[in-house]
């Protein structure tokens, strides 16, 4: 468990902060800070951190692959640690 | 313990049409090593990748137990692999590294404890020195509750004495599971492995002895002991014979080297003519660099040169421009460009790129010369090239570029190519060059159907050869020509224009040419090795020393004489010695020099004169032997043969040639007939 997190600090090390620059960047024009934060978390900013994370990182898929971890496995946990805060975010507010 | 058995057999892998893995089997057991060697690009890598189930193949069987494993990794309990670059995150520390790597408590703290680990442990991964990355690597990859570890090129980058380090880790963990390591460093893995396998053709093949790496190949043949103790000897040569053979090193009409094509590269240029420039005496030299000439007159269009790729590597490697090999520096440096890129960006990005190439066809080169199992100094030279690129300096390079962005590792990577692989670059480069060099000297051969001369390995002096030619007359005749320690002064005589001169000239190439370990113009030449040469054919008075053409030539063959006694076995070519006297002192000074010059032993001498009534008296001494130009006189004109004969000539056409010029009627005012 301890080294998907790590996988997910990882890809959030680029994602959250992209995503937040979007939502600034929407909310200043207007535009609804959460939606605007949540909806490239879990899209564009996602993808965008995935592609360079296999840019840059690629050799460090074996740290996780000789933990057992597949590179599916990596991916779907950070897009279901993303979409559960995202869910709890809205079911709350 | 459990023993467990690790099967992998049924495994193609093919790229593109290229099949890389078409017959392996391979099997180990818990408490055996499998030492793995092969050549760059033989698939070493993807068959460790593949096992581990990181990558895929056309078709695989791995077992473990007996068991059919698809992706073995995934089991978290069965395959462990170390890759060749580094795996672990950057920015954690070493103690993080190790909590995250290693569930058990006991193995994190045994790894904790680790000698080489300790004073480590606060540092980040980002901090460390290539070695310990390296060792730290080895040790999470082997303290994992697996039941084999791959382990890919484990001691690649890392000093001596981490190397005896990670071999110590390795038998201490054989002892609880089966391991196969893959590396170039041969000596530390067939002295870790129980089998040794060489990866070659796509299969393994059992390796029991250094030697065998020898016959498939991987290893350069093994140096001979007089191959080891091979030193550049200088060949004498000096300015009078450098003048009379056109030995210059310029590309002017009389010069020899113009005769030669010329090298595509510049460098490749300059390398030919350092050749030209150095004759050697050391046979060992001589015949590697004729086999290497020899190897690419067989093997046309071997080397594909890009001339302005090379200049233009030089251009950049030499380019003062500031180096910084951070990735702020790089992300500045490429925004500052991106619009209008500067002279110096323009150098970096487009040196770069041609450096990536070279190295590509550099390394392809290499394995075709290898595959074509050439002499050893080529081998070697080829094993030379792999082992430079594959330092750490340029294979990180060619590891990262392409593959990392460049706006980000723009400023390293050039770093990494003008500072660090710099003198790797360099040697590189120069190796094209000589093979540039002798490209040129092979299609030269080929074009005038120049032959390459054998030595002898007699120490007595001796020269064979047959079809011996000037190589810039076009219709020369050639001469057959034998000279050795037991005849070793020939007294050669001819008419005027008989081609005397000429012939002691084409002697001298050829002698010269031998001792560059360039073919000669001749059809075929035997000889011994010669510690110089000495000609005087076209000597001149020297008015700024006050001396006359006599003095000049009495001079000169002190100079010779002096030579002769430091025993040295010498060629001394003199001809027509003495002409700047008169025929009576010419006579007697051409006899008495030649008769002492006959009785000095190791040299040859080839004396050339029109002073036949010398013959007589020089026939008295068995060493000397009499050649000259045949030329018959039929309806009064002059038939010039140019062929070689024994015997004196009786010819004297001297007058006949003057009476033909008609200079009398000319000056008498009468008509000249044409």
């Amino acid at each position: 468990m301890r080294s998907l997190f790590l996988y997910y600090k990882q890809i959030s090390s680029f994602n959250i902060p992209f995503s937040l620059l979007v939502a600034f960047l929407a909310y200043i024009n207007g535009g609804s800070f959460d939606v605007f934060f949540f909806l490239p978390l879990l899209t564009i900013g996602y993808l965008l951190a995935l592609y360079l994370f296999e840019v840059r990182y690629a050799h460090q898929y074996f740290f996780y692959f000789n933990l057992g971890h597949e590179k599916l496995k990596l991916i779907g946990f950070t897009f279901g640690v993303n979409a559960a805060i995202a869910l709890t975010y809205f079911l709350i507010f | 313990m459990t023993h467990h058995i690790l099967e992998v057999d049924s495994l193609i892998k093919s790229f593109g049409h290229k099949h890389l893995l078409t017959d392996i089997y391979l099997k180990c057991t818990t408490g055996e090593v499998i030492g793995i060697l092969g050549r760059n690009g033989t698939g070493k890598s993807t068959l460790l990748q593949i096992i581990f189930g990181s990558t895929d193949a056309e078709s695989k069987s791995i077992r473990i137990n007996g068991k059919f494993l698809e992706k073995a990794f995934s089991d978290g309990d069965k395959i462990a692999y170390l890759p060749q670059g580094n795996f672990l995150p950057n920015g954690l520390s070493v103690s993080s590294v190790i909590r995250t790597f290693l569930v058990e408590e006991d193995r994190r703290n045994s790894v904790s404890v680790n000698a080489r680990i300790k004073p480590i442990l606060n540092k980040k991964i980002s901090a460390l020195s290539g070695g310990e990355k390296r060792y730290l690597q080895v040790l999470l990859i082997l303290n994992l509750p697996t039941a084999f570890a791959l382990l890919d090129e484990p001691f690649s980058q890392v000093e001596p004495l981490y190397r005896t380090d990670i071999k110590a880790l390795i038998d201490l963990h054989k002892q609880e599971k089966g391991i196969i390591i893959t590396d170039h460093d041969y000596l530390n893995l067939m002295d870790v492995s129980d089998k040794t396998f060489l990866l070659t053709g796509g299969a393994l093949k059992p390796i029991l002895e250094t030697k065998q790496l020898i016959e498939y190949n991987y290893l350069p043949p093994e140096k001979s002991e007089k191959e080891a103790e091979a030193d550049d000897e200088h060949f004498l040569i000096d300015k009078q014979t450098s003048k009379d053979l056109g030995l210059a090193i310029n590309y002017d009409e009389e010069s020899l080297l113009s005769l030669f094509e010329k090298p595509e590269s510049k460098g490749g240029k300059a390398y030919l003519e350092k050749l030209f420039g150095n004759p050697t005496k050391s046979k060992i030299l001589l015949q590697n660099r004729q086999e290497s000439i020899k190897f690419f007159q067989q093997n046309d269009g071997l080397l594909r040169l890009d001339r302005k790729q090379l200049d233009f590597i030089t251009v950049y490697l030499e380019s003062g421009i500031a180096m910084n090999s951070s990735q702020y520096s790089s992300l500045s440096i490429y925004l500052k460009n991106k619009y209008r890129t500067s002279n110096n960006f323009y150098i970096q990005e487009t040196g770069m790129q041609h450096v990536f190439e070279f190295l590509k066809e550099a390394l392809q080169l290499a394995t075709k010369i290898q595959d074509l199992n050439p002499n050893w100094y080529l081998s070697n030279l080829a094993y030379q090239i792999q082992e430079q690129i594959k330092s750490s300096n340029l294979r990180d390079f060619m590891d990262s570029y392409g593959q990392k962005p460049l706006y980000l590792h723009f400023s390293e990577f050039d770093f990494m190519l003008r500072n660090k692989g710099k003198e790797q670059l360099i040697w590189l480069l120069e190796r094209f060059y000589e093979f540039d060099a002798y490209i040129a000297v092979a299609q030269t051969s080929k074009k005038l159907k120049f032959a390459f001369p054998e030595f002898e390995d007699t120490q007595s002096s001796v020269i064979e050869i047959e079809g011996l030619l000037h190589p810039k007359l076009v219709k020369a005749v050639g001469n057959d020509f034998t000279i050795s320690a037991k005849e070793n002064m020939c007294f050669l005589t001819g008419a005027n224009m008989s081609g005397k001169s000429t012939f002691l000239k084409a002697f001298g190439l050829a002698i010269y040419l031998a001792h560059l370990g360039f073919p000669v113009p001749a059809f075929k030449m035997k000889t011994s090795i010669f510690d110089g040469i000495f000609t005087t054919i076209n000597l001149a008075d020297n008015i700024n020393h006050g001396l006359s053409h006599f003095y000049s030539e009495v001079k000169r063959v002190k100079e010779v004489a002096s030579e002769i006694k430091n025993d040295k076995n010498l060629v001394v070519i003199f001809d027509e010695l003495f002409r700047g006297t008169n025929v009576k002192d010419a006579s007697a000074a051409s006899s008495m020099i030649i008769s002492a010059m006959a009785q000095q032993p190791g040299s040859v001498y080839i004396i050339s004169s029109h002073i036949m009534e010398i013959a007589q008296e020089l026939e008295k001494q068995k060493n000397i032997f009499f050649k000259c130009f045949d030329v018959r006189v039929v309806n009064d004109e002059a038939i010039y043969t140019y062929k070689l004969v024994d015997g004196v000539s009786k010819d004297s056409l001297g007058l006949h040639i003057v009476i033909k010029e008609q200079i009398v009627e000319l000056l008498k005012g009468n008509n000249l007939t044409s």
